[in-house]
């Protein structure tokens, strides 16, 4: 078993910085919770603002996400990953349902069509680097290019993967396996120095 | 697990699937444990897509949000270890042997209504999915039956359609427990969506019994729960 990838990841992994501020949160520290908000916030709100492509509204979404964050943490199961990931699934959920949901999300497919965005991060995002986005670019260079725009249109641009074959011109299986694929070869890549 | 259903796992993760097909994918996962983990290890993926995004904040959004987290109160804790020990305590051995069959059936779903009489339409899924929902899963055998109550709806929902199709010629059945007194409150078939009241105190129990319900139950419960822990 402790041959798993899946496994192995899901039980060994030693609770991270903001694992253990969320553990705190879920007691009620509102000064862990501040923390916290310190540690996520610029990915949370980046994370809104590339998939809304608005600020108002990515702002708008990012503090849903807090507000989630505060009330759901009693519940966060720490057998299901760490904080950090549990975090950023609500804030990209949030912002893709936003998206598809509402008047603006067809607003904004309309300017997209006008004015193709870059695939990852613009010259504005690059105010907070550091390694590990280096690190994160790295790894999608070793994802063949089928895999890595299914992913990008998927996480960046909150694309379905139907939307993504039509866009691709390519039949649904096929999307949905490189999107399983590239965020295999993705996680392997990261892993090493990458704790959920 | 069909093949299938782990090749849906990435987009999934990605939040790249239909909205419809998403809640299919979640109840597919309430079932499917290593569905489960291959949905943790991708999220280490996104998790590191995301953190690639990590730009400033709007100055002024840190007071809004701290100011609603000082108004707002936290939901009750959900023993997670223990909802999942529940299966291997609670479950007799009929259900394990009846589970062999891995047979899903549909949307064996009932809404019990607590409080409010005129939420008809209701769907259970709605309570599923409020904002101060307390779900419960309890494995039972190789299935799941979910139990979900809202507070500000206050209604209950019970989500049989994870579990094992019960023998033929057999139907599950739900009932309210309380002072030693059994009392049906559904008949779960697959197809069936029911509202009606129930009380807060006493004991939630499934029992296997035959075709069409008993008046009273004729088998040891496969699954109880305490109405004060939901």
């Amino acid at each position: 078993m402790s041959n798993k990838p899946a496994l192995r990841l899901v039980t060994d992994g030693e609770p991270t910085e903001a694992t253990v501020l969320l553990e705190r949160v879920a007691r009620g520290s509102t000064a862990a919770f501040e923390e916290l908000y310190d540690a996520l916030a610029p990915a949370v709100y980046g994370v809104a603002l590339r998939v809304l492509r608005d600020p108002a509204r990515a702002e708008e979404a990012a503090q849903e996400v807090f507000l989630d964050v505060w009330r759901q943490a009693p519940r966060f199961d720490r057998a299901r990953g760490q904080a950090r990931s549990w975090v950023l699934t609500m804030a990209h959920r949030r912002a893709v349902d936003a998206v598809r949901s509402s008047e603006a999300g067809r607003a904004r497919e309309h300017r997209e069509a006008l004015r193709e965005p870059p695939a990852v991060a613009g010259p504005e995002e690059e105010v907070l680097a550091g390694d590990e986005r280096r690190e994160v670019h790295r790894c999608l260079e070793s994802l063949t290019p089928l895999q890595r725009e299914s992913v990008e249109l998927a996480y960046f641009q909150g694309l379905t993967y139907g939307q993504v074959a039509t866009l691709l011109e390519r039949p649904l299986p096929t999307i949905k396996t490189r999107m399983r694929d590239g965020l295999i070869r993705l996680r392997d890549c990261l892993e090493p120095n990458h704790a959920g | 697990m069909r093949a299938d259903d782990h090749l849906l796992c990435g987009a999934y993760v990605l939040d790249a699937v239909e909205p419809g097909e998403r809640e299919l994918f979640e109840r597919h996962l309430r079932g499917c444990e290593s569905c489960r983990d291959e949905v943790v290890s991708l999220r280490h993926a996104t998790s590191g897509l995301g953190q690639s995004l990590a730009v400033p904040v709007p100055s002024g959004m840190k007071v809004k949000v701290l100011d609603e987290v000082a108004r707002t109160p936290q939901l009750t804790p959900i023993d997670h270890r223990r909802s999942r020990l529940l299966s291997s305590r609670r479950v007799g051995t009929f259900l394990a042997a009846a589970a062999a069959a891995v047979v899903f059936f549909g949307a064996g779903v009932v809404v019990q209504n607590l409080r409010a009489p005129d939420v008809d339409g209701m769907t259970a899924a709605q309570v599923f999915e409020a904002p101060d929902a307390r779900v419960h899963d309890m494995p039972v055998g190789q299935g799941m039956m979910r139990v979900a109550a809202s507070d500000a709806m206050g209604v209950m929902a019970v989500d049989c359609a994870d579990l094992p199709a019960p023998p033929t010629g057999m139907v599950y059945q739900l009932w309210h427990l309380k002072d030693g007194e059994a009392t049906s409150l559904d008949v779960m078939d697959p197809a069936t969506s029911a509202v009606e009241g129930i009380p807060m105190v006493g004991t939630l129990a499934v029992t296997v019994e035959p075709d069409g319900g008993s008046p009273a139950p004729t088998s040891e419960p496969m699954l109880s729960m305490d109405l004060a822990e939901i």
